[in-house]
């Protein structure tokens, strides 16, 4: 793997992971898949998994590919830039229509 | 994990923390920002020099390795001996270079004084630079805020440091929903609200760097800072700890005179004891001296550690007098202060640590303008003195900041080489500009400092730093590219994209002035973002 | 900070205690000093306990420096923010200062007692 792709990987499975646990927040559940419900509680449980193999996934690339201490280095500020991109396109996703404002407690 | 936290932290827990989070951060909030933003520019140095330094653009084709074999006998020592001018030397060193820095740094102790330049690897001395660059000022502001008397400037930055990690820790316990705001920025509606999203959102989401670039910058100098276990066993002499805990050596002169032996198989010898690794600084101690010494320290590049496993061999026989090894514990503190340092080649660890540095930038901006618009509810018909002197005080340490940052960086494109002291006008240029910036805000703050002129401000300065790179050395992006000059480009076009946003937030603020009164301060802190 | 530390925060507190601005101005100051100086001082008091500690253990005397540093600085933030957190300003200082001292005192005595 060259390291371009190998950086990448680790970003784009940490923004994976982070893309499902916010689903999991009841918030951004709501105004992005059921206003009417919250997440079931099974899916949030899937997701949870799901995120937490995505981050151990990113983690095991980073270590292999950069070394221990790179690669421990990278995958923490990765989880930060990758969690930062998702709070950045839940809002762009959430804050264009004018029912989620109406519909959002002030 | 929650109902744990629940338990830990009471309400009354929460609102003894508010006290000292709110007025650590409006009191130091300037400074914090000061040492934030220098220590994001001190990320990206070397490549700021460059820009600063026209004449030291030299190999940018990835010429700094030449095809012969660098050579410390042949490439070094005659520039030092140009640059001792036939003075009798004392010391000197010379800094080599590497994939960033393509020339050699030296500095020579002489009878006469002191004297100083840079160099091509292939050992052609470059005419002065007329600059501090950020190397050199940038860099020491972040650290030093250049007071270096007595170190006093160390510990108002410890001292702030440490008011930020408290605030970061505080910050966490004051914060009641941090898993439910997790990734939740509201943009619209109430400025207060988006404001606090922000200040949430860099807070919590970068706080693994946050705490640790706070921490591992004050573990640096922590000897300086807090010398007690100095005092207990080394009678308070820093230099003999020093020297204990990181292996170095020292002898005084002898006063006999011999010859320094070549250079070359020294290095070979470094090379050898730290199995594989390049030199990055040679060091020679009582040059021409029977005590001589000549140090070499490894280059750090390929490692997080700023061990840089220090050889010192006799000057005159060429024997190793000393290579040690540091303890576990020191070795962890090598590692902790390389973290901060992050003189390691890895640029997707170098761009994270510059936008990370920022989001400091970024949580300690919104932390004040949230103080700001919930004082400004409060008091609701007159603005006071305090609000004001705050708001001015926020106004100069975001915008003013950048103003005086890229009023140097024009003036070290604009000012001829013929100015007497050239460097010291530049660096007092920045000084005077942001003092200026910081009055000007002062006066001009009623309802708002003024967001808006100094947007336009900084628009306009980042704006005629890319052409006046352009002008006074002909590299323009294409020629950048063709040349594939990425740290002039680099620098380029972050000042291209800072002019741009400012320009942006500038006509924006101006609209909503001349429209409604207040909220325009949250593009002001999407701004510092990308600065 | 530990939970005992927070426990007493949580009951033995009113409402309306704590440092907060409506208090009368010198118990602030006595927190900002707790802070301040009595979370140095106390810092101080275990870089300099731990280094001698360390020697007397038998670490070499750079790497016992070290340790003791990194650690006081470890918990110098934390107990700065407990001297706001503590329900009397009073004992924050007793606490910091006092326990400051007691360090103090007791790297003094293991460096006179040893040689």
């Amino acid at each position: 793997m060259s390291d371009a792709l190998a950086v990448v990987t680790v970003f784009a499975l940490c923004g994976l992971a982070f893309a499902g646990l916010a689903l999991t927040v009841g918030r951004h559940w709501g105004d992005l898949v059921d206003r009417r419900r919250d997440p079931p509680r099974r899916l949030v449980a899937r997701l949870r998994v799901a995120a937490a193999l995505c981050l151990a996934a990113a983690l095991s690339v980073a270590v292999r590919h950069e070394g221990v201490g790179f690669g421990l280095l990278l995958w923490v500020l990765a989880l930060s830039a990758a969690a930062l991109a998702v709070a950045a396109g839940v809002t762009a996703l959430t804050a264009g229509t004018a029912t989620t404002r109406n519909a959002k407690p002030r | 994990m929650s109902t744990k936290k629940r338990a830990l932290i009471s309400p009354a827990l929460r609102a003894a923390m508010l006290w000292p989070h709110t007025w650590a951060g409006v009191t130091l909030g300037g400074l914090l920002m000061l040492i934030f933003f220098m220590g994001s520019l001190a990320v990206f140095a070397d490549e700021i020099d460059r820009w600063m330094m026209p004449d030291t653009r030299v190999g940018a084709v990835g010429a700094h390795r030449p095809d012969a074999p660098f050579s410390l006998d042949r490439n070094v020592l005659p520039v030092v001996e140009r640059l001792a001018a036939g003075r009798g030397l004392r010391d000197w060193y010379a800094k080599l270079p590497d994939g960033r820095r393509p020339v050699m740094e030296l500095r020579v102790r002489t009878d006469g004084g002191v004297s100083g330049g840079m160099a091509t690897a292939d050992g052609r001395l470059l005419p002065p630079v007329g600059t501090l660059g950020a190397t050199s000022f940038f860099y020491p502001l972040h650290y030093s805020l250049h007071l270096r008397a007595g170190f006093v400037g160390y510990w108002i930055v410890s001292f702030a440091t440490v008011a930020m990690l408290a605030g970061l820790i505080s910050g966490i316990i004051i914060h009641a929903r941090i898993f439910k705001d997790f990734f939740t920025f509201r943009s619209w509606g109430q400025l207060r609200r988006s404001l606090l999203d922000l200040h949430n959102l860099t807070g919590v989401l970068v706080l693994p760097f946050h705490l640790m670039i706070s921490f591992t910058g004050i573990v640096i100098i922590l000897p300086m800072v807090l010398p007690a276990g100095v005092n207990a066993l080394y009678d308070g002499d820093v230099q003999r700890f020093y020297d204990d805990a990181l292996g170095n050596y020292s002898r005084p002169r002898s006063g006999t005179p011999a010859p320094l032996a070549p250079l070359d198989p020294m290095l070979a010898e470094a090379k050898r004891l730290w199995g594989g690794g390049e030199a990055a600084v040679v060091f020679v101690i009582n040059a021409g001296d029977a005590a001589s010494i000549v140090r070499l320290n490894r280059d750090t590049g390929d490692r997080l550690s700023l061990d840089v496993e220090p050889i010192f061999f006799d000057g005159v026989t060429g024997a190793v007098l000393k290579h040690q090894r540091p303890g576990p514990v020191v070795a962890t503190h090598r590692l902790l202060s390389g973290l901060h340092i992050a003189a390691f080649d890895h640029w997707p660890l170098r761009w994270l640590y510059f936008l990370f540095g920022l989001s400091g930038c970024v949580l300690i901006g919104t932390g004040l303008l949230y103080w700001l618009e919930k004082r400004r509810v409060v008091e609701t018909a007159v603005v006071g003195l305090g609000w004001r002197s705050v708001g001015a005080l926020a106004c100069g340490s975001i915008t003013g900041l950048l103003i005086a940052t890229l009023a140097m960086m024009a003036a070290n494109r604009l000012l001829p080489a013929t100015v007497p002291s050239r460097e010291l006008v530049e660096a007092g240029l920045f000084f005077l500009v942001w003092i200026g910036s910081v009055i000007h805000a002062a006066l001009r703050t009623r309802r708002d400092p003024p967001w808006a002129a100094q947007c336009w401000a900084v628009a306009a300065l980042a704006g005629a730093c890319v052409g006046l790179n352009w002008l006074t050395t002909g590299e323009h992006p294409l020629r950048a590219i063709a040349l594939g000059d990425w740290p002039v480009l680099g620098v380029d076009a972050v000042l291209a994209l800072t002019a741009w946003t400012a320009w942006r937030v500038a006509r924006r603020l101006s609209h909503r002035l001349s429209g409604r009164r207040d909220a325009p301060a949250v593009t002001m802190t999407e701004a510092t973002d990308h600065v | 900070m530990g939970a005992k530390t927070v426990r007493r925060a949580e009951t033995g507190r009113s409402p309306s205690g704590g440092a907060r601005p409506s208090r009368p101005a010198w118990t602030t100051a006595a927190r900002v000093t707790a802070a301040v100086f009595g979370a140095y001082g106390f810092a101080w008091g275990l870089a300099a306990f731990g280094a001698e500690l360390g020697v007397l253990i038998g670490l070499a005397p750079a790497e016992a420096v070290t340790a003791a540093s990194l650690l006081s600085l470890l918990i110098l933030p934390m107990m700065a923010l407990w001297a706001f957190a503590v329900p009397r300003a009073a004992v924050g200082w007793a606490v910091l200062g006092g326990g400051g001292i007691v360090m103090m005192t007791a790297s003094r005595l293991i460096g006179i007692i040893l040689p």
